[in-house]
């Protein structure tokens, strides 16, 4: 998987990398304070991805938390090729794409993706008063059709990295990406 | 020549997934016809959009608490064997329970004197309630769930009186309205008591958990004890976090809020934070933007004997916005270290009327106050404009 876009990169500099190093380095031996800044660094990031692609405030705490539970069980593993923030990212997506995939509803979606009336119904459910709000309208999109936009459009992530982690074909990624972004454009250009 | 429009070609045309022939034509196409320029210009409008999205979107709790209970339970497997070992403990009670119900039983008579002498000391007792004047109290709402005061459930709204203890679960939420001054919400996982209550002064202490204060009174007013700091109002509106360690994060979104402990006080102004720990007091303050670098020195500075090496890192990267940073070391640091931090503070903002490089050095309260004023008292001047850009700076 490439290295997503520089939106969850912190500070790329050396300074910031060593102290950074230094902080794991110190959870890796059971400092919880060391962690504790590691997660009030990343906290909004993480529950950022979270949040867009889950759509639910409760869920997305729960998931932000397990991501931080799982950094902490794995951390010793974390080898610092990547910058941590976009360790703890990818954790983030997997565990929020494995949250999707247990739902039935996604399942559903997944099944009939090109299914035109699935969407076109998904349309209806955004409401004028939010229009004007794109996160909302986010928010309103079916699962997979958000989850895809959010991986592409918001992470950066490509069709190909995005086929594997939900297990759907390119095609379908790029035909759900590009329903998502016109859902999206219909509701927002109202 | 009438080209066919390229609009159902132009989401690929920005994803680059086009042939390079068939991007040519888009481009070119779009260069010509006003509906299809329209369709991309709209569509460029969008990502811009999109682009813009926050990278970042903080909870609306503090979820470290949570993490911090999981990830210490994970780390403590001599406390799990050692609540094993309270089994056996707990038999030896069961078998005294047994002993002391056979005295009662035994003692039938005298159980029952007692018991009619307990109900007129209730009787007496609801009596002088009743006749009391109302105790001052606050008033609780329930946001979200079930909060407890003293363990009494609140579904709606009840009060909160002197002493009594305010808890949140995780699925709970409450507010408090201090009397005409404000309100306090509470978060999810949070416990308060109320320590005191009347016109000058309004004061609780925070065990756990994470509250949002709006507080619109005189300074000082309104009181927060932690286990590390006392947080004092100064008029404002902030967040407080106290973990299950004792450690205490403090932001404050609008106005001053005051963090002090035995005689030493970090000003906390709109848009910084500040960390205090239990066995340190509080940590020097810091804008919300300032850099990760300049946090982590700070951090190690204040908590982990980060010394000259640390300063040097905070000196180094600070900017104009850290003004505030700086103006609190300066009364931190050792006296070797003084000059240091008063020159890096005076390249970044402009320096008062009335202070000297050597009366700062040497404490001149007056000349620390005049710094204060000229980063506080003024809104203005929480964020002060750098020398480089006032052609006059000094008068």
């Amino acid at each position: 998987m490439s290295v997503p876009n520089d939106g969850i990169i912190i500070e790329n500099n050396a300074e910031s990398r060593s102290a950074e190093r230094d902080l794991i380095l110190r959870a890796i031996s059971g400092d919880t304070t060391a962690f504790e800044l590691l997660y009030r660094k990343n906290v909004g990031k993480v529950y950022a991805v979270c949040f867009r692609i889950i759509a639910n405030q409760g869920r997305a705490e729960e998931l932000t938390q397990e991501v931080f539970i799982q950094a902490w069980e794995k951390l010793s593993s974390f080898r610092g090729d990547s910058l941590f923030s976009t360790w703890l990212h990818r954790i983030a997506v997997n565990l929020t794409l494995t949250a999707i995939r247990s739902e039935k509803r996604y399942s559903a979606r997944v099944e009939t993706t090109e299914d035109n009336e699935l969407f076109d119904s998904a349309e209806e459910q955004v409401s004028p008063e939010t229009a004007i709000d794109l996160e909302s309208a986010i928010a309103k999109l079916p699962p997979s059709a958000r989850a895809i936009f959010v991986l592409h459009d918001i992470e950066g992530y490509h069709h190909e990295e995005i086929a594997e982690q939900l297990g759907v074909v390119v095609g379908t990624s790029k035909a759900q990406l590009h329903r998502a972004r016109r859902m999206l454009r219909k509701v927002l250009e109202r | 020549m009438n080209e066919p429009h390229v609009i159902e070609l132009l989401d690929h045309f920005v994803d680059g997934t086009l042939t390079s022939e068939q991007m040519n034509v888009v481009e070119r196409h779009v260069q010509t016809c006003t509906e299809c320029k329209e369709e991309f210009d709209r569509l460029k409008t969008f990502f811009a959009n999109v682009g813009n999205l926050s990278k970042e979107i903080q909870p609306s709790r503090d979820l470290w608490i949570g993490i911090q209970d999981r990830i210490q339970q994970r780390k403590q497997p001599i406390i799990l064997s050692l609540e094993k070992n309270t089994e056996g403990a707990t038999s030896e009670m069961n078998v005294q329970a047994e002993i002391r119900k056979g005295i009662v039983d035994r003692s039938y008579w005298y159980f029952r004197a007692a018991a009619i002498m307990l109900v007129f000391i209730i009787g007496a007792a609801v009596y002088w309630y009743v006749t009391l004047p109302e105790l001052p109290s606050w008033n609780v709402t329930a946001l979200a769930g079930a909060p407890r005061a003293n363990s009494q459930t609140i579904s709606d709204s009840g009060k909160l009186y002197i002493g009594d203890l305010l808890e949140t679960d995780s699925l709970s939420r409450a507010k408090l309205t201090i009397g005409k001054i404000g309100e306090v919400e509470l978060d999810p996982n949070t416990r308060l008591r109320l320590l005191n209550t009347s016109p000058v002064n309004h004061h609780l202490s925070l065990d756990r958990g994470t509250i949002h204060a709006s507080v619109s009174a005189p300074p000082r007013l309104f009181i927060v004890e932690t286990p590390s700091a006392t947080a004092v109002d100064l008029g404002c509106a902030y967040t407080l976090t106290v973990d299950s360690v004792g450690t205490s994060h403090l932001f404050v979104t609008t106005g001053w809020v005051s963090f002090e402990h035995e005689g030493y006080e970090s000003v906390v102004p709109t848009g910084a934070m500040c960390i205090t720990k239990k066995g340190f007091g509080p940590g020097t303050p810091y804008m919300k933007q300032s850099s990760d670098t300049l946090q982590f020195a700070l951090y190690r500075f204040d908590f982990e004997n980060g010394g000259v090496q640390s300063l040097d890192t905070i000196l180094s990267v600070a900017k104009f916005t850290d003004a505030v940073t700086l103006w609190h070391l300066l009364i931190k640091v050792e006296m070797s270290e003084k000059g240091l931090v008063y020159d890096r503070l005076a390249e970044l903002i402009p320096v008062p009327q009335g202070t000297t490089r050597d009366g700062v050095l040497r404490g001149d309260e007056e000349m620390m106050q005049l710094w204060k004023n000229n980063l506080y008292l003024n809104p203005y001047a929480i964020v002060p404009v750098p020398v480089n850009c006032v052609p006059n700076a000094t008068p």
